[in-house]
């Protein structure tokens, strides 16, 4: 064992030391989870916009303002086709909305009153606790700008006095004399605004309303509180970002580089006569073969972990399941190690086998959906690339990240990876031991 | 130390070892001279086990099956091609196939000064084998078949492609190997290789051992007579006392004993300008022995 993992460390050296080599195996597939992943994303290179959907119950002009302020909202992608609850809350359950937010019947007429009762409705999924609390941001954030723009003229100002002063009569902390003096307070607040009317609006107008209206961290709280969330579980589990799509592609890119470089250093041993020296010493062929497997197994492990590690902590690329995630890491580099094999013995020459090698690679990429997703793929070629091993590693891999797989819906997939490795591993030795005679 | 009994290995209709036999015995500098393509590698990587041959017998290392481990542990192969990584330095590679014959520790850090101090490569140690010499890495080469420090070399063709300098060097080397009893094959179609290096000397064609023995053995039995030549400054007028043919003022004399020939000369009178003696070599007994020359 000893002699396998010191070949295995000599493998592992020169690959390092040959800059081509490790392109190919490291940063050529970044560079793909990095170009498809910021065209998917919208060419901005950051993780896209929330698309939401807003049922406007209230149908008032303060819920009309407000709509129009979310849709400025650069963080927001508004679907304003959808009008019902009911709609909205399936998208959400299919996965083709983030969440859905219902103004509740009086919205405009209890906004900014002293009050805890809901106002607004959350439809989202109760795992995406990261979205929901930058959703309630922005809700709170356009709806403080409606509420100062309506300050901003005295006519509006005097409104929503008017709604407070009204309000004055359910406030419980109060007794009724503090109540009076509210009310008169408020009185004559209002008639100050009166007038007002013959001077114009308040100086700065309304587009000089800024975002600073939100900075009261109190304010931000009582909002809040007037939010409520009802649960929508997703029923189609999809990715999170297209990171998430792109990333296990990328890193199956990188698996088929390790298996193409470490077939190539096979037949290049043979050629250079490396192998020879190798079989001369008191080792057997399998030692030999084992610790080229090895070095195979474990740059195509550290492939994963390091593209995993780019994706989660720069691109927030999330594991649903760590366990299932490195199940399919270690499925998927045992499958190309069996494919390394296989490609090692496809030619004689380094070119032969180099060019055999991405020839082959490059057909199950293109059925497996290391090129094109294979959602999109026509049914007679979605049926082919069950025979591509590509498919299977994206799927492992997919299967911890985003696709929520248990233990069992995972044994598949890691069956037919294990025994993909275990068959070329099989029957590349086999023909590699003919050709030794 | 090793025997090899009517050995025979075809290639597709091809015998490129054809019924060979020998036996070097512990200590034995033996050399298998011949053109390329004579059937020297396929004998060599059939006594190593890599050829499997169609007939015949091997004992190698005490052993008839060279693919046992204990027996490979005990034989070092530097193959004619050069067989090292290009991307590992010198030390490394040596550490590397170090490993590979079960060493390790101290005891492979110390073969691994061995090695280097043999062949004169200490002083590269840690540079990268992909940017030595040619000659440079012939050293490697053969410092990478002791590095385990075997009783049995199986050299092969060792000099191939080195320039002058790095070639006496080699040769200097496999002397002291001679020195430590080491039993040794080398191949080579170099015959002064084979003349300075061999204590005894199996000329092979066509994978058949044409003849086998000392050097001296060799030209004695297959090299024919010397030719002693001689430039006269005047052509004596009676030429019938005369041994040998007198061609205007050049005296050649055909001999099997060139040195009593040389003494009766000087006590004829001739006046001699130059006088040479050109004894056979192996060349000539391998064009006496073919009917061609070695590099033919």
């Amino acid at each position: 064992m000893g002699k396998m993992f010191s070949i295995a460390a000599k493998d592992l050296l020169i690959l390092l030391r040959d800059k081509a080599s490790v392109f190919w195996v490291m940063m050529f597939p970044l560079l793909y989870a990095l170009f498809f992943g910021s065209i998917f994303s919208g060419g901005g290179g950051g993780s896209s916009s929330m698309k939401i959907a807003i049922v406007d119950n209230d149908r008032s002009d303060y819920s009309a303002k407000f709509i129009k302020q979310v849709e400025k909202l650069d963080a927001i992608r508004l679907d304003t086709a959808i009008t019902s609850v009911d709609t909205a809350a399936n998208r959400v359950r299919k996965g083709k909305l983030t969440a859905f937010v219902v103004l509740k019947e009086g919205f405009g007429n209890s906004m900014g009153l002293f009050s805890n009762e809901p106002i607004m409705q959350v439809g989202i999924d109760p795992s995406r606790r990261t979205e929901k609390g930058f959703l309630e941001g922005m809700l709170t954030q356009a709806s403080y700008t409606v509420m100062m723009q309506n300050f901003m003229s005295p006519a509006g100002a005097r409104r929503e006095l008017t709604k407070v002063r009204e309000s004055v009569k359910f406030w419980d902390m109060f007794d009724n004399e503090q109540k009076n003096r509210a009310e008169g307070a408020f009185g004559d607040i209002i008639d100050l605004f009166g007038q007002a009317d013959t001077m114009g609006n308040i100086s700065g107008g309304t587009d000089t309303v800024s975002d600073t209206a939100t900075g009261n961290n109190d304010a931000m709280a009582m909002m809040s509180n007037r939010i409520e969330t009802v649960s929508i579980t997703r029923d189609t589990i999809s990715p999170r970002s297209s990171f998430e799509f792109t990333f296990p592609s990328s890193i199956l890119w990188g698996l088929i580089a390790c298996a193409t470089t470490f077939g190539v250093s096979i037949v290049k041993e043979r050629n250079e006569g490396t192998y020879l020296r190798l079989r001369l010493s008191p080792i057997t062929r399998a030692h030999i073969l084992g610790g080229k497997g090895i070095a195979c197994f474990i740059t195509s492990v550290a492939v994963c972990v390091v593209l995993l590690a780019i994706g989660i902590f720069i691109f927030g690329v999330t594991v649903s399941s760590p366990l299932i995630l490195v199940l399919g890491i270690v499925s998927s580099s045992f499958a190309f190690v069996g494919v390394m094999m296989l490609i090692s013995v496809m030619g004689k020459t380094e070119e032969a086998v180099g060019g055999a090698g991405w020839a082959i690679m490059l057909v199950f990429a293109m059925s497996g959906g290391g090129m094109i997703p294979v959602f999109v793929m026509p049914d007679w070629l979605k049926a082919i690339s069950n025979f591509s091993p590509v498919k299977w590693g994206i799927l492992s891999l997919e299967a911890g990240i985003w696709r929520q797989f248990t233990l069992n819906e995972m044994m598949f997939p890691v069956g037919i990876l294990i025994g993909i490795g275990l068959a070329g591993y099989a029957l590349g030795v086999y023909i590699l031991s003919r050709f030794d005679g | 130390m090793i025997t090899a009994r009517n050995l025979v290995k075809n290639f597709n209709g091809t015998t490129a070892v054809d019924g060979l036999s020998f036996d070097i015995p512990k200590g034995e500098v033996f050399g298998l001279l011949g053109p390329n393509g004579a059937g020297k590698t396929t004998t060599i990587n059939m006594l190593v086990g890599i050829l499997k041959p169609d007939s015949g017998e091997i004992e190698i290392a005490g052993s008839s099956d060279p693919t046992k481990s204990e027996v490979r542990s005990r034989i070092g192969n530097a193959p004619q091609k050069l067989a090292l990584y290009e991307k590992l330095s010198a030390e490394e590679n040596l550490r590397f196939f170090g490993r590979m014959y079960g060493l390790a520790g101290k005891r492979l850090s110390e073969r691994i000064d061995s090695a280097l101090e043999f062949v004169g490569l200490t002083d590269r140690r840690t540079g990268k084998a992909g940017t030595f010499s040619g000659g440079m890495l012939r050293r490697l080469n053969l410092a990478l078949a002791l590095v385990h420090d075997p009783p049995v070399l199986l050299l092969d063709e060792p000099t191939v492609g080195v320039d002058p300098q790095s070639r006496n060097m080699i040769f200097t080397y496999i002397e002291r190997l001679r020195e430590t009893q080491r039993t040794i094959i080398y191949t080579t179609h170099y015959m002064e290789e084979a003349s300075r290096l061999c204590d005894r000397v199996a000329i092979i064609d066509h994978g058949k051992i044409l003849a086998m023995d000392s050097v001296e053995g060799l030209i004695e039995a297959h090299g024919g007579k010397s030719v002693i030549t001689a430039e006269l400054n005047e052509a004596p007028k009676d030429t019938s006392a005369l041994q040998g043919r007198l061609e205007g003022n050049t005296l050649r004399i055909d001999t099997a004993k060139p040195m009593e020939e040389l003494a009766a000369l000087t006590k004829s009178g001739l006046d001699f300008a130059q006088l040479r003696v050109d004894r056979p070599d192996l060349e000539t007994v391998f064009l006496n022995l073919t009917g061609r020359s070695l590099r033919d």
